[in-house]
């Protein structure tokens, strides 16, 4: 049987545009550090180290996991460095669960990073390679015909993604962390922002951030006293698929759907809308919330923009989703992952602060990555089960 | 290696003065065949290149050439990162 594995501790950095005052092993490290010190422990008492992030040409350097291990406490240590595009913070985290689930290691440390001030993410993601569709002016350029599809197969009303917005960027407001904070948004500031890619506006894309998440992970009898009580998980679940192939529905991807059914099962969850309490997702775009409540089960096909419009998605909503104020609100790409899975646990083990949820005790987190192709996921739990 | 001899090793050294550092590090004994597919002097194919020594160790054993066998996989110049396992036959 599997070991149950608990998240102890959880860091992450300040986010800003431009992390200056740091260099890339001291991003990660403060991170890292502030993990350990919520679980108790130091970087020795870590067996191995699991980090992850975008594509190496996001800051130019490569294989940056090479010299980062020193910074990691990782010398003389397994380290596991993942790329799974921007669903990576997530799917790192996994891996570092999955080794302790397969009872291999008691306690592992996962970082999940991006310093986008080091390079031009738009123009990494440019770059023609032989043979695959070229993305073009970065992600929005790729993504924007994805939600035109949604607007019209919903008929949902032209200012879901607004509303989206708005309730993200509040919520933000109560995240000490949060990269971008707009002390008095409101609606028409959102609306009569820039049109960037049709139909997204400037107020309703993700910023270029520098940041860094790290969480300890530990076996039921590797645990610590901590201050706050340990976030189990319950379920994990991966999916993966091809940029193209011909009938590919790339707005309600299959993958993400076969995650979501995979992670409610091992869950032994029915109804994700009534059961979870929270749900952190990966929602670049503002009209990124409606489409994968639709695609993670939370709604059905269609109605998803219903949630948004009746509030059930805001922080006194029935399901608030985003209470960080999400990758709207922050986005170091390769920790983005990571955040929302960390966000979850935060939530479950009650140390949101401002922006936590009453009462919360099951929270899912979620990131997808490429072309909406890898899909990660996890469900934890204040209870051990 | 305290557990037994090995009869062959594939060493991911991509360059030679490597391959002398990994023999000492991990106690081979001078008869131990090293590298019997040409290692990765032969052929680099980069990030495939330490996947493949364990394919070839264990392609030894599946042929009967050798009954334990020891691949390795490395990543940067100066031998930073290592992955070593032993393999048996049945």
């Amino acid at each position: 049987m599997a070991e149950r594995c608990a998240v102890i501790g959880i860091g992450q950095t300040e986010h800003s545009a431009n992390r200056d005052d740091v260099s890339l092993p001291g991003l990660l490290r403060e991170a890292a550090s502030r993990a350990l010190d919520d679980a108790r422990l130091s970087y020795a008492d870590v067996d191995a180290v699991v980090i992850g992030k975008a594509p190496d040409m996001f800051e130019g350097i490569m294989m940056p996991e090479i010299f980062l291990a020193d910074a990691l406490g990782a010398a003389g240590k397994p380290m596991l460095r993942v790329h799974t595009a921007g669903s990576v913070g997530g799917s790192t985290a996994i891996v570092a669960a999955s080794l302790i689930q397969a009872g291999v290691h008691e306690r592992v440390l996962t970082v999940a990073f991006e310093k986008q001030s080091e390079s031009n993410a738009m123009w990494a993601l440019t770059v023609a390679v032989p043979f695959q569709q070229a993305v073009v002016a970065g992600a929005g350029g790729y993504f924007s015909p994805l939600i035109r599809a949604y607007m019209r197969r919903s008929d949902a009303p032209e200012d879901t993604g607004i509303r989206v917005a708005l309730k993200d960027r509040l919520n933000a407001l109560k995240n000490p962390y949060a990269h971008l904070k707009f002390p008095d948004i409101d609606f028409e500031q959102v609306a009569n922002s820039p049109m960037l890619w049709d139909p997204i506006r400037y107020l309703e894309t993700c910023p270029s951030s520098d940041g860094a998440c790290a969480m300890v992970l530990a076996r039921e009898d590797a645990l610590t006293d901590t201050e706050h009580p340990p976030a189990w998980v319950r379920a994990t679940a991966m999916r993966s698929e091809p940029t193209m192939f011909a009938g590919r529905d790339q707005v309600n991807p299959q993958a993400g759907k076969d995650c979501a059914a995979e992670l409610y099962r091992k869950a032994g969850i029915s109804n994700p809308r009534r059961e979870i309490d929270c749900a952190e997702i990966y929602v670049p775009f503002s009209w990124f919330e409606p489409m994968w409540m639709e695609n993670f089960g939370f709604s059905p096909e269609g109605e998803g923009w219903k949630m948004t419009y009746e509030g059930a998605t805001a922080l006194d909503g029935d399901l608030p989703v985003n209470m960080s104020g999400g990758v709207l609100s922050s986005n170091p790409i390769g920790a983005s992952g990571m955040l929302r899975f960390a966000e979850a646990a935060m939530q479950v083990r009650g140390q949101a602060g401002e922006h936590q949820v009453d009462g919360a005790r099951l929270a899912l987190g979620h990131a997808y990555g490429g072309g909406s192709q890898f899909f990660a996921s996890w469900i934890v739990s204040s209870e051990r089960s | 290696m305290a557990a037994g001899r090995v009869d062959v090793a594939e060493l991911h050294a991509p360059f030679t003065h490597q391959e002398l550092i990994l023999r000492e590090a991990l106690g081979l004994a001078a008869d131990v065949e090293i590298n019997p597919s040409g290692g990765a002097l032969a052929a680099n194919p980069m990030m495939a290149a330490g996947l493949i020594r364990i394919g070839e160790a264990a392609d030894r054993i599946a042929s009967g050439a050798a009954d334990r066998a020891l691949a390795h996989a490395t990543s940067g110049p100066c031998l930073q990162q290592n992955l070593v396992c032993v393999l048996e036959g049945a």
